[in-house]
């Protein structure tokens, strides 16, 4: 194992149906990351401190994170996109019906990995999949040191495009929604040495 | 589709590079150092963090950051490793006199980075230094959707080393008539 560099990855998994009916339509494929997720990932190293006075609250990260598919096949990732290119249902997306976290886990020896889980309930949304970001609200801060006090103010950062996975870049192959089954997908970050 | 030679953003890489010096004189240039898990867990905390709530503050990585040097030769560092060897002074080590740091744009070369720069002066600190660390505040919480909602100062954790024992650098004796500057750069970018 060499310790020298920490890799950030995201893996895509997903399937319709479940139980004896589950499907699996695309197994671990890497996304790619944008700057949102890259830019938030160096605000919190240089993030000294948030604060707030009651009844108010700092949300940020994983404050109802969100993950949308898109119809697009043709457009690459780049890295400043913020958006999915052809969302499906109005933009940015058709929320799923539900979704959820998983805890941090350490499978083996110097890998640290959480998972979101998004559900559409059958029939809630339809068409072409081709492409799928994982949104979720990084800090955007960028100066060393730097601290947040709302004071008796809420905040909530805003939910931002962190990573996408596009078939136009033969990350997975686009595929149809069947409709009479529900639509799953896993997204997995992990951080591990290179 | 692009191919090689392209930045493919499958990946986010941290590196760490660390240069070492005493008045003109360099001792150690621009090298690698070591990630242990204290950084590698922190960083999936972050990003599982839902929010804050009440009268409260969370102090964050960079809080209170430092690096500490110590004399070990001996032992090279391992991925459980959470603190200097055989620190220079009392444990967890003499803290610098003076820390500054600044953060770099990767906007127009897509390398984001921050420095920090610790200096000790003359006289502070002696003996052999074999090893260096870089200590921040990174959270531990594990559960997904964490919240705060009483003030949560996160224990001050190494998250890399730089070690003689490693072949990091050579180890060399503090000249106590110089200050002595660490500087410690940690880069974030696409692979």
């Amino acid at each position: 194992m060499e310790l020298d560099e920490i890799k950030i990855k995201g893996y895509v998994t997903i399937w319709q149906g479940d139980g004896k009916n589950k499907k699996f339509i695309v197994k671990r494929a890497e996304n790619r990351f944008v700057d949102a997720g890259l830019k938030g990932l160096v605000s919190a190293l240089a993030c000294s401190a948030i604060a707030v006075t009651a009844p108010s609250g700092i949300s940020s990260w994983s404050y109802n994170p969100q993950i949308y598919l898109g119809s697009d096949t043709d457009i690459s990732t780049t890295h400043e996109m913020n958006v999915l290119a052809a969302p499906i249902g109005i933009a940015p997306g058709t929320a799923p019906n539900t979704i959820s976290g998983i805890n941090r886990t350490n499978p083996s020896s110097g890998v640290w990995r959480t998972s979101f889980v998004a559900v559409w309930h059958a029939g809630n949304v339809s068409g072409t999949v081709g492409e799928l970001g994982l949104y979720l609200r990084p800090f955007t801060e960028f100066a060393a040191g730097w601290v947040r006090n709302m004071g008796q103010n809420s905040y909530v950062y805003p939910l931002a495009l962190v990573s996408r996975l596009s078939s136009a870049d033969l990350d997975f192959s686009s595929f149809i929604i069947d409709t009479s089954k529900s639509i799953t997908v896993q997204w997995t970050v992990e951080v591990s040495f290179a | 589709m692009d191919c090689g030679g392209v930045v493919r953003m499958s990946g986010i890489t941290i590196k760490g590079y660390v240069t070492i010096r005493q008045a003109d004189k360099v001792l150690a240039k621009c090298v690698r150092n070591h990630f242990v898990n204290g950084g590698l867990k922190g960083l999936i905390s972050t990003l599982i963090h839902k929010n804050i709530q009440g009268t409260t503050t969370w102090y964050n990585w960079y809080s209170d950051w430092k690096i500490y040097i110590g004399s070990d030769v001996d032992t090279p560092t391992n991925v459980s490793q959470t603190a200097l060897v055989t620190p220079i002074g009392a444990a967890p080590g003499t803290a610098p006199n003076i820390n500054s740091a600044s953060i770099k744009s990767g906007a127009v070369d897509g390398i984001w980075s921050i420095k920090y720069i610790a200096t000790w002066n003359a006289g502070t600190v002696s003996g052999t230094l074999g090893e260096v660390a870089l200590y921040m505040r990174a959270p531990d919480k594990s559960d997904f959707g964490w919240t705060v909602t009483s003030n949560y100062t996160p224990s001050t954790v190494m998250v890399s080393r730089l070690s003689s024992a490693g072949l990091d650098l050579s180890s060399f004796i503090i000249d106590e008539d110089v200050p002595l500057t660490v500087e410690w750069t940690v880069q974030l970018a696409f692979a």
